[in-house]
């Protein structure tokens, strides 16, 4: 058979790494080509040598030349040679032998093929596939059609047509790319494939790849492992620019301006993916790639001119070739998917990193032992048997899911007050729309009250966020926090149990151990009467803790950048549980400084804690929430409202519990039976009594002193919240206090379980039976329902038509006075839709505006024309006393001239109107410039946390 | 993680195992110590007691002068306290009028066929007094503030008993008030006496034997919901046979009282009905002691007088007032075992007076007296102290000065001369509670009151319920 004349073109740039291998695969070809070019562009280590002592014929040129100069120069060379086909390699892809003998043949077999190109296998793997032709899409990515690390088992062995092949192993004829007029110089390292591919299918040529014939490639350029002068720095800037070029100069007229738009949004959107994932490099890479092409439109259009020229094929047939345009939406989804993923697994296999990370130190040790069963498969044999089987057969067949999905629905059943609108004890009424919070957020001066500087509270942010979420519905966010508690932190403890008790033994707590655990700790907001009371303070702080402290477990993680993830994510955590109850993050503080002690203490040499990755996450952990929430405590500082940071979310003052009621888990006068409460405390100092998990038991223990003795340090705390006097909020211990209870109880029976014999199992089960009245009775407790204030009636102490008069505008405002002349009278200013949630704080904090006590004072003891003005010009209409109204204070107002009574639903409450007409100068307030920057630091920084929160890329950790 | 091999390594393991153990039993016994000390405070209301202040208006509201027989003559006394002169305001319906007062002056009114609301401004704030009397048929009321809440017991709302109540609107705002009946049966209901609306500056007048047509006692409750109304009793008998009308007035009871004394009893002949009345949910029992100037005792075969609950009980004391024991009575005390209401009510000679429990006297006090034979009661004293007692004409002119010591557990009386016009009696070291009783060819009792001298200004702090 005669073979036709083939030209081999060997472009080289500091390739002597592949070199060698590549000049071998070339001498080893079944049918060698007729003639051999070598180019070198200026190597700077001994590939010309190489080449030279291999080739003989090697043309040496200036290193800035590019790839289609330098094959423009191979044609040049070739010009006076007979050769029909050119055969392409990089200084980094060699051929397997019967490579461009299954080149030649195939376009032997089919002469109506222009290009053809082998299967590019990865290399120094040479199993895994890189690329079987490639297409791009409509955003500009590469398309191989081919998962990533796929394994090369003949599963795309199919002759095809494609758009295009890559040039490492391309075989062209040499007629159609004289034709073609060559590479395209604007893209002087990458993308030029596709492009040549794109018009030579414009051009009604045809490319094909052919499996048989195997190049294997390093993608040295691609991968960053050389760097020329051409694609210097950024990779990723010349890929993403060439792929720009490339659509935008091959696109149809028709389509170009949906492309341009299309384009510039979707770098957009990248950039803020790459920037989700701590890329800002690539993210710049994406601005830059934008602007080099968008900025310079003259190079696009002459291009577009120039292929013009070219056009014979059906658009149709070229559009076939192209990626299917649902595909980069399928990415995108892919992405979200990865990232969710990464997300929830980063803390979970902590205790599986910990004893890889063992084993790798130290082989022969226990952790090493276990590694290799587990690898082996006989630690999981009850799993494993489970694996193939169906999510609903496995679902029915699990005892413990079942009682979790029951467990879930009672909890649900539970909350069902909270489903519509829901209001009362601890809770306020919601605004009307998310709006409102962010207002209330972002200003400096809230025209609520008499006017007030104090900032909102934290839990407004983490609240509008969720609102705005739900289609900025308020109403919804709090039913959605409230039902949604519950389960959530069902979810959490269980996750948090699961990892606890794999950290402790290699198989970890028995599902039912865990599941009993997390019910109890899921009740403990409920039992509490917090729940019930609307506070939603301990509420949130109790679905949220045990995912903090899953996250802590980070900090136990083997590897620093892993360390640090879980610094940030323990950090946002305790900024939203912080939000609630403040109070966490002085404990969390005062639990540093013990853990540091002890570290001091206990660990010999202290060298780990020389290590910034080890004591930096933590710090992190506790500096998130102090400069997240600067622009609340802060300005609460400034302006009189410190105590504030001791207050939980909800209407001020918070109950808070004693000591016993902390070790109960009773908030006073709130929540299930006393003696129900009792369970958890006996069996938790049960729980120090199995020696094998005596000291993590301990560890809980000392959670819980550090937790009583903040509580007592705080019980000396009283504050004056105007005419009412208010212990500092202590509801996040008593969550913390009953969560470090149930783990040391887990953690305890854990260990308790491994070899229990004889009269001892008796015990165990009788504990075990009395362990059960903890989630059994909270549960039935809950479900009976109706056990607090929270209802779906707000108080109506204000008529109504008052509230629609002062939504109308500030200077309509209500005064509503309490009390009596003999105990005092408290009053309290409503404005707008009435006082809602999260101004209850505001409110509270506001330092006493004296003048207008003062006013209010001779209002109510003997009014006169003169009091009527000044509350008229304090911005005051109407004044309201709710039942049981002291008619002491009421016969003074009905004795006053310039007001006259106004009609109330309730006859007990009394209402007046001012006869004059109010005014909202006294209401003015200005804008403190200090707030706003916090407020944009706050949102900037929230951005930012979330940002490092995410898992690192694998790649980039690899790199 | 779990150690593989149980505790028993040699020593090391074994000192580590000692120090656990010791760790297992302190650990809980601390965070057991620590909880027991945490005591927050539990979130508290500050009650804060009011300050007093220098009044700058105060205002008593006098009732309609009653139209009696031919010859009567209604007198309005007006009076001030407060040691300074100059005018008082009188505003009725009619239209306002201002009368001049100086210490110890009286100045005398022609009384008003509607309520006059007598009002001191500035220096004269503090301590307006007022009386509205009439000679035929001797009657005496002092006219007393507003108040929200009060109760008038004995009440009559049939043929021959019948009682006009008189609600009086002293401000420019309307003012709503609800009156609640009790009867020997029981609550009533009569929807006429709920929310009864009185327009600003005027009155009305309801009379009982129209609105809820009833033989025996009754107690009324009233209770101002809105605004502030000047309340006073009309109190009428009628001998259907005779055609004699006899009238008075039924003063004020300001609340319940386990102990209610009725001050000013005419012992002798005559009809003398007491009316308890109990609110409460259970069953009163009531006993009788009678006060005589140096003691206070239990009259023998005194039965006790079951009140039920929300009802009223009336009984007859005629017997008791006519034996000799009763000679000497200056006053009855009912004591209950539930705070109740009471009011005696006398009809003697064919002149009708009534007696109701009094408020207690702490600060000196005046009274504005009618012309006729005079004499004072004080009881009630809680610790011995003297009273000063200074009668004055109605020039101003000193009739009497005297010091009568009282004792707890029992009564003391003093004749003020005929021509007192005012009465002023200052307590030392004791409260008291006093009444003159007037006797011209009737009978009628003023009582003592506390004035109105400051103002109680309320604590007043920012908070939300």
């Amino acid at each position: 058979m005669s073979q036709p004349s083939v030209a081999l073109l060997v472009v080289s740039h500091d390739g002597s790494r592949w070199l060698p291998t590549v000049l071998e695969g070339i001498r080893s070809q079944t049918v060698a080509p007729t003639r051999v070019v070598a180019i070198d562009t200026g190597s700077k280590d001994e590939s010309p040598q190489l080449l030279r002592e291999a080739l003989g014929e090697l043309h040496v040129v200036k290193s800035s030349t590019t790839f289609p100069e330098a094959v423009d120069l191979g044609l040049e060379l070739l010009r006076d040679d007979p050769a029909g086909w050119l055969w392409i390699l990089h200084d980094d892809s060699t051929p397997d032998p019967r490579a461009l003998e299954w080149l030649l043949t195939a376009a032997e077999a089919d002469p109506s093929f222009d290009i053809l190109g082998p299967k590019l296998r990865e290399w120094p793997s040479l199993r895994r596939l890189l690329e079987l032709g490639v297409t791009i899409s409509g955003t500009g990515r590469r398309e191989t059609g081919l998962e990533r690390g796929e394994y090369d088992q003949g599963q795309h062995n199919d002759v095809r047509t494609v758009l295009a092949v890559n040039t490492a192993g391309m075989l062209i004829r040499r007629e159609a790319l004289e034709r073609l007029g060559g590479f395209d110089p604007q893209l002087p390292m990458f993308g030029n494939d596709i492009d040549l591919g794109w018009r030579a299918a414009r051009a009604g040529m045809r490319t094909m790849v052919v499996p048989d014939a195997v190049v294997f490639h390093a993608e040295a350029a691609h991968r960053g492992a050389r760097r020329t002068p051409l694609t210097g720095r950024h990779t990723h800037y010349q890929e993403r620019r060439a792929a720009l070029y490339t659509l935008l100069v091959n696109a149809r007229a028709r389509a170009l301006p949906f492309q341009v738009v299309r384009l510039f949004f979707g770098t957009l959107l990248r950039m803020v993916g790459f920037l989700l994932v701590r890329s800002v490099g690539e993210a710049l890479d994406e601005l830059a790639a934008l602007l080099n092409v968008y900025v310079r439109p003259g190079p696009v259009l002459a291009a577009r001119r120039a292929r013009r020229a070219l056009d014979v094929a059906d658009p149709r047939e070229v559009r076939r070739l192209l990626a299917p345009p649902w595909l980069p939406y399928r990415h995108g989804l892919d992405f979200v998917g990865d990232v969710a993923g990464a997300l929830t697994n980063q803390a979970s296999d902590v205790a599986e990193r910990r004893r890889a990370a063992a084993a790798e130190r130290d082989p022969a040790s226990f952790a090493a032992r276990r590694q290799a069963e587990i690898e082996a498969g006989d630690a999981y044999d009850g799993d494993a048997i489970l694996r193939d089987t169906g999510v609903v057969a496995r679902f029915l067949t699990n005892p413990v899911a079942l009682l979790l999905a029951v467990v879930v629905i009672a909890l649900l059943v539970a909350t069902r007050t909270a489903f519509g609108t829901v209001v009362g004890g601890g809770l306020s009424p919601t605004p009307d729309g998310a709006g409102h919070w962010w207002r209330l957020i972002v200003e400096s001066w809230h025209p609520i009250g008499q006017g007030s500087e104090v900032p909102a509270p934290p839990y407004l942010l983490p609240l509008a966020l969720l609102a705005t979420l739900l289609a900025g519905n308020p109403d919804l966010a709090v039913t959605a926090v409230l039902v949604l508690a519950p389960p959530v932190a069902l979810w959490g403890a269980w996750r948090l149990l699961r990892v606890v008790g794999r950290l402790l033994s290699i198989k970890g707590s028995p599902r039912w151990l865990v599941l009993w655990g997390a019910t109890s700790y899921a009740l403990v907001p409920l039992v509490a009467g917090a729940w019930g009371d609307g506070r939603l303070g301990p509420v949130v702080a109790a679905a949220t803790l045990p995912w903090a402290a899953h996250a802590a477990l980070g900090f136990a993680d083997p590897v620093a950048d892993r360390r640090w993830r879980a610094g940030w994510r323990s950090g946002l955590l305790l900024a939203l549980i912080v939000a609630f109850t403040p109070v966490a993050w002085l404990f969390c503080v005062v639990l540093a400084g013990v853990v540091l002690l002890a570290a001091r203490f206990l660990v010999r040499g202290g060298g780990m804690l020389g290590d910034r990755s080890v004591w930096g996450p933590p710090a992190v952990a506790l500096g998130v929430p102090v400069v997240l929430f600067a622009a609340w405590w802060l300005p609460a500082l400034l302006h009189g409202a410190g105590h504030g940071l001791l207050l939980d979310a909800g209407i001020p003052p918070t109950p808070a519990p004693s000591g016993w009621g902390l070790a109960l888990g009773r908030l006073p006068d709130l929540g299930a039976p006393w003696w129900l409460g009792l369970v958890l405390p006996v069996l938790a100092v049960v729980a120090l009594v199995p020696a094998r998990t005596r000291v993590p038991v301990l560890v809980c223990w000392v959670v819980g002193l550090v937790a009583a003795a903040v509580a007592l340090v705080l019980s000396l705390v009283t504050f004056n919240l105007g005419a009412e006097t208010s212990p500092a909020a202590t509801s996040f211990l008593l969550v913390l206090v009953q969560g470090a209870a149930v783990v040391a109880i887990v953690i305890g029976a854990q260990g308790a379980l491994v070899g229990l014999r004889g009269p001892l199992r008796a015990a165990a089960a009788g504990l075990a039976i009395v362990a059960l009245v903890v989630p059994l009775g909270g549960l039935a407790w809950a479900v009976a329902g109706d056990h607090g204030a929270l209802g779906d009636a707000p108080p109506a102490d204000v008529p109504a038509y008052m509230l629609q008069a002062a939504a109308e505008g500030p200077e309509h405002g209500i005064l509503v006075l309490h009390g009596s002349v003999a105990a005092g009278v408290r009053y309290s200013v409503v404005r707008g839709d009435g006082v809602t949630l999260g101004e209850d704080e505001i409110l509270a904090l506001t330092p006493e505006d004296t003048g207008f006590s003062t006013l209010v004072q001779e209002f109510v003891s003997r009014p006169d024309q003169h009091t009527v003005d000044g509350l008229a010009a304090a911005g005051i209409q109407y004044v309201v006393q709710p039942a049981p109204s002291d008619p002491a204070v009421s016969a003074a107002i009905d004795a006053a001239s310039g007001v006259t009574q106004a009609s109330a639903q309730r006859r007990s409450t009394r209402a007046w109107q001012l006869g004059t007409e109010p005014s909202a100068d006294a209401l003015q307030g200005s804008t403190s410039w200090l707030h706003v920057a916090l407020v944009a630091v706050e949102l900037v920084g929230l951005i930012a946390v979330i940002v490092q929160c995410a898992p690192t890329v694998e790649r980039r950790r690899k790199a | 993680m779990i150690p593989d091999t149980p505790a028993g390594r040699g020593d090391t393991a074994h000192r580590r195992f000692d120090l656990t153990t010791v760790v297992a039993i302190a650990l809980p016994l601390v965070v057991a110590l620590l909880l027991v000390v945490v005591r927050p405070d539990a979130p508290a209301l500050e009650r804060t007691p009011p300050t007093t202040s220098a009044l700058t208006t105060s205002s008593v509201v006098c009732p309609s002068a009653l139209d009696g027989r031919s010859g009567n003559e209604s007198t309005l006394g007006v009076a001030s306290a407060s040691g300074a002169s100059g005018t008082l305001t009188l505003t009725s319906g009619a239209g306002a009028s201002t009368a001049s007062v100086a210490p110890g002056r009286v100045a005398d009114v022609k009384g008003q066929d509607a309520p006059v609301v007598v009002a001191g401004q500035g220096d004269l704030a503090p301590g307006v007094v007022a009386g509205i009397s009439s000679s035929k048929p001797l009657t005496a009321l002092d006219c007393a503030p507003v108040s929200a809440s009060q109760w008038f017991t004995g009440v009559g709302a049939g043929p021959t008993h019948a009682s006009v109540l008189e609600l009086a609107n002293p401000n420019p705002g309307p003012a709503v008030a609800d009156v609640a009946v009790l009867s020997d049966e029981g609550p009533l209901e009569v929807p006429a006496l709920r929310g009864i609306a009185v327009e600003g500056r005027s009155h009305v007048r309801l009379d009982l034997g129209t609105v809820v047509p009833r033989t025996g006692d009754l107690a009324l409750h009233v209770v101002v919901e809105r605004g502030q109304l000047g309340v006073a009793i009309r109190d009428r008998g009628e001998k259907l046979t005779g055609g004699t009308t006899t009238e008075d007035w039924l003063p004020a009871q300001a609340r319940p009282s386990r102990r209610n004394l009725l001050l000013g009893v005419q012992p002798g002949s005559g009809r003398h009905t007491l009316t308890i009345a109990n609110d409460s949910d259970g069953q009163a029992t009531a006993t009788l002691r009678l006060i005589t100037a140096g003691s206070v005792f239990s009259p023998a075969g005194a039965k006790p007088i079951t009140v039920p609950p929300h009802g009223v009980a009336r009984t007859y004391l005629d017997d008791l007032l006519k034996s000799p024991t009763a000679k000497d009575a200056i006053g009855v005390e009912v004591d209950a075992d539930q705070a109740v209401t009471a009011s005696l009510r006398s009809v003697v000679d064919g002149d009708l007076s009534i007696l109701t429990p009094g408020r207690r006297v702490f600060n000196p006090t005046t009274a504005v007296l009618p012309g006729g034979k005079k004499r004072l009661v004080l009881a009630g004293a809680d610790a011995v102290g003297v009273a000063t007692v200074v009668a004055r004409a109605a020039d101003g002119t000193e009739l009497l000065n005297q010091r009568v010591s009282l004792q707890p557990d029992e009564g003391a009386s003093l004749d003020l001369p005929d021509r007192a016009a005012s009465v002023e009696v200052t307590p030392q070291r004791t409260a008291l509670r006093g009444a003159v009783l007037v006797q011209d060819g009737g009978s009628a009792v003023v009582r003592l009151r506390e004035l109105v001298r400051a103002g109680a200004v309320p604590a007043v702090a920012p908070g939300r319920r």
